[in-house]
């Protein structure tokens, strides 16, 4: 499949602010796609600059092999789901939903069946004649979504829309959005800064930080094989040990040395080792032994979670929490094992 | 215990004092209107005033001219409001300044002064018929009023149009631009609608003011409305004679219909508090033709707005102002005249205003503390009908004053209690309490209730808690809201005008009304009247200010 959208050496500024710092992305066809990032990253100005509500100073944004960085937002053929809704509070559900059919010029009876068929998608049939202050937030969500999707936009954009939701309405509207991706087929833009919700919900995500795009990829690579420290820390919790590497073998400089790493020589590098690589019992061959202390120990339900000091550092160690493990307590010495294949330097 | 009683009595006594003064006096103008000659239940005053000729144009010209009057502020308004929310655009400032010119100046105050700059005869007729050859009857019979008020109550219209459009999420425009919408198809889908809540509250207000005016007909001699027929029948025919109270429960009824009206128009929608984050509208930067417009459009309607103030000006300072653009020289002698000569004006009102604002901060003090911090029964009523004065027009309160109070004598001198220069002073509490209530609420929520519990646990009683608490973190939001209510009821007309039986107990509004009768006394008018606007204007600047400091100081204890 072809790429739908292409942005390429996208530059943004407000006055000394430089928001978007020559930003490169292409996005597939029909994929799911998010920009993750903490807030004030640039990712919500990306997408309102796809939507055509940001203008940048320098770059292409081409989408459907068109370039559209000079078109108006109405001529773009892009559809933004809003963070707040922005249901018009007086119009009632259907009329918000055929305002975009109506501005299209659609027949009366095509638009009738077609705003009857999306509240039959998110299941808001029921509602048609609500006025948006009559419903919860839940289903102000779907008449928004059902409100950019009856245009059939060749792109949706839809900006931090579960943030406003309670974490279990959030978890089911995650669901619910992606049944709808896999019905629609339609190419999605998802801004979020929860790593979890992209991590769930994507086929690609791009990692923002400071304006510039730190990485691409699938979640899952992501998340392994981070490029660079601000990756490994966004996404999940990690242990990152500063040293150098000669030959496959990183040290501290103190006594850490962990052998058989594949990457190359580098006097300032860092050693990136997630907290459920480190275990307590030798599991491989390949496994490496260290000494250390327990500092401190945490109950997090399926896991527990150390804090080991190891060779002068404090190291955090995820230990699955199955009921029969041994429970470790503090300033007890333990022996450590870690493998190489599951360390990474960068 | 101690404390229950406390807050039952001085609920009591704010209820009674509200029943004696408020509800009483109105309720009596209804009963009065239902009552034939013998005293005994009729409609018979309701079908005479439809059957009289003068009364069914009198209610016509009301209507027309509050109507019209809504009509001629919207063309002011909307273009104003229009270039501050739309475009990026340096006229925003002194557009939203304009919005205070009314507060400042009741109309009646200019419409004398406005006569002799838009009239026949006036400084604009002149220069057009110098110049065009062309005169615009501007002032001619109810033009006259309608365009008077309208320059003075068309801010109403525009604050609630800004305000309202500012409410705008941007997110409301941008979805129907992503949408396919855009141009006028937008604003007339998207933006109107959004903005209708303001304007109609705005316009609203604006026909319910014109409506109850007494002094801007009055001043211009225009007698065929109904708020002068009201006064006139009271005042030449006596207070006997029904149809002045048939006229003041037609405006009652007229003015309750009109918010009624309105509400039904905006089938109780408030738009504004629905959407939450984002930015008020796109703005956009204009181009010169554009600007030039704007400026154009902007400066002629600064010119009128300012025109009362600039014509007022001229008067108080000019000798004589006849057939001319300007005044032929100009003195101070105006000035020395009412502030030496004539100065009982100027201490009545000083003394009544005073008087009137102190009964209302003590009694708003009570009544936001009742309302907010305790559950005695009833306190809901208590604001309502505090609050309620607001809708009552002033006329209609006089002549329930004068009713009620006519056949008590003052024990003090044996004259009627309705002529006691006192009540002069209960009216204006009456009328202006809303004003000090608005304002010591507001000072009351700021202050976090923790402040308070945190004493009481500390063993303060109640009144320590008043005396040491309360009072001292209100201060700021009393003393503004005894500023608004001392310096709006310096410029009040209609409702002390039914009171006042002579010149002695004459307050500054009177003076202006009574100098203003002859050509001769219209210097000496229009200076009273450049005092009213003075002492309005820093009034309103001060409690501004204080208002201000008091938002800044309390942000950090307000954690309630």
């Amino acid at each position: 499949m072809g790429n739908i959208i292409n942005i390429k050496n996208i530059n943004v500024s407000y006055g000394k602010n430089h928001v978007l710092k020559d930003v490169n992305i292409d996005i597939k066809e029909k994929d799911f796609f998010t920009f993750l990032g903490p807030s004030g990253c640039g990712k919500t100005t990306l997408l309102r600059l796809i939507a055509g509500f940001e203008q940048s100073q320098s770059g292409e944004l081409i989408i459907d092999g068109k370039e559209v960085s000079k078109l108006n937002p109405w001529e773009r053929d892009v559809g933004l789901v809003f963070q707040n809704y922005a249901l018009w509070p007086h119009m009632t559900v259907a009329k918000n939903i055929s305002f975009g059919l109506e501005e299209k010029k659609v027949p009366k009876n095509e638009i009738d069946q077609r705003v009857d068929e999306v509240l039959e998608l998110v299941g808001m049939q029921d509602l048609k004649q609500r006025y948006p202050f009559q419903l919860s937030g839940g289903q102000q969500q779907r008449v928004a979504l059902a409100r950019t999707i009856v245009v059939r936009p060749k792109v949706l954009l839809l900006d931090e829309p579960l943030s406003n939701l309670d974490a279990k309405l959030r978890n089911q509207m995650r669901i619910e959005l992606l049944e709808l991706h896999n019905k629609l087929q339609i190419t999605t833009i998802f801004v979020t800064h929860d790593q979890e919700e992209a991590n769930s919900i994507s086929d690609n995500i791009a990692i923002f930080n400071e304006g510039v795009i730190q990485q691409v990829g699938a979640p899952i690579d992501l998340y392994n094989h981070p490029k660079n420290l601000f990756v490994a820390n966004f996404l999940g919790t990690i242990n990152v040990i500063k040293g150098k590497i000669s030959n496959g073998t990183f040290s501290d400089g103190n006594d850490f040395k962990l052998e058989k790493l594949k990457a190359d020589n580098s006097d300032n590098c860092s050693l990136l080792v997630r907290p459920q690589n480190i275990y307590f019992e030798k599991k491989n061959d390949s496994d490496q032994n260290f000494k250390g202390k327990i500092q401190s120990k945490e109950f997090l339900g399926n896991i527990i979670r150390y804090q080991v000091l190891i060779s002068g550092q404090v190291m955090t160690i995820d230990s699955m929490h199955e009921g029969k493990e041994k429970i470790y307590s503090k300033n007890e010495d333990v022996d450590v094992f870690v493998n190489p294949e599951t360390s990474q330097v960068i | 215990m101690f404390k229950n009683l406390f807050l039952n009595s001085t609920s009591l006594i704010i209820g009674v004092f509200l029943l004696l003064f408020l509800v009483i006096p109105i309720a009596q103008v209804f009963y009065v209107s239902f009552l034939d000659v013998n005293g005994s239940f009729t409609l018979v005053n309701f079908s005479d005033f439809f059957k009289n000729q003068l009364f069914i144009e009198s209610f016509y010209n009301s209507f027309y001219v509050a109507a019209m009057s809504v009509v001629l502020a919207s063309v002011f308004a909307l273009p104003l409001a229009y270039f501050t929310s739309r475009f990026n655009f340096k006229g925003s400032v002194i557009i939203q300044s304009l919005g205070f010119i009314p507060l400042i100046m009741p109309p009646f105050v200019g419409a004398v002064a406005m006569k002799l700059f838009f009239g026949t005869n006036g400084s604009v007729n002149l220069l057009l018929d110098q110049y065009f050859g062309f005169k615009i009857p501007f002032m001619e019979g109810l033009n006259g009023v309608i365009f008077v008020e309208s320059v003075h109550y068309f801010p109403f219209i525009l604050i609630n149009l800004i305000t309202s459009l500012n409410n705008i999420d941007r997110s409301m425009e941008e979805s129907a631009q992503s949408l396919g919408s855009k141009g006028f198809g937008l604003f007339k889908r998207i933006v109107l609608p959004l903005s209708m809540p303001g304007y109609i509250a705005g316009a609203s207000l604006v026909f319910l003011k014109v409506f109850d005016d007494l002094g801007t007909p009055l001043l211009l001699d225009i007698n065929n409305m109904l708020a002068p027929q009201a006064y006139l029948r009271i005042s030449s025919i006596g207070i006997n004679d029904p149809m002045g109270y048939v006229i003041a429960v037609i405006l009652v009824v007229t003015s309750i219909l009109a918010v009624w009206v309105a509400k039904m128009a905006l089938g109780g929608k408030d738009y504004s508090m629905l959407q939450k984050g984002g930015g008020g509208m796109i703005k956009r930067d204009m181009k010169t033709r554009q600007k030039i417009t704007a400026y154009s459009v902007v400066g002629l309607i600064l010119f009128l707005v300012l025109s009362p103030h600039i014509a007022l000006t001229l008067l108080s300072f000019g000798t004589i102002w006849s057939f001319s653009v300007v005044p032929d020289a100009y003195t101070i002698d105006h000035y020395k005249n009412i502030i030496f000569e004539n100065s009982i004006f100027i201490k009545n009102t000083m003394l009544y205003c005073t008087l009137a604002a102190f009964i209302d901060i003590v009694l708003a003090f009570f009544i936001s503390y009742i309302v907010l911090r305790t559950k005695v029964k009833g306190r809901q009523l208590l604001d309502y009908i505090a609050m309620s004065a607001l809708a009552i027009p002033g006329l209609v309160l006089g002549i329930g004053y004068l009713r009620t109070f006519y056949s008590f004598n003052n024990p003090l001198d044996g004259k009627p209690l309705a002529s006691w220069w006192f009540m002069i002073v209960l009216i204006l509490a009456v009328r202006r309490l809303p004003y000090a209530l608005r304002a010591a609420n507001a000072a009351l929520m700021q202050i976090s209730k923790f402040l308070e519990e945190s004493a009481e646990s500390l063993g303060a009683r109640k009144t320590t808690i008043f005396r040491k608490i309360l009072v001292p973190l209100m201060t700021g939001g009393l003393l503004a809201g005894f500023i608004t209510s001392f310096s709006t009821a310096t410029v009040e007309l209609s409702a002390t005008i039914m009171l006042v039986s002579t010149e002695v107990d004459a307050p500054l509004a009177y003076g202006i009304y009574s100098y203003m009768q002859t050509a001769a006394g219209r210097g000496p008018g229009a200076a009273l009247g450049m005092i009213g606007v003075l002492i309005v204007a820093v009034g309103t600047y001060f409690s501004q200010t204080i208002i201000d400091k008091k938002y800044k100081k309390t942000g950090e204890v307000n954690n309630g």
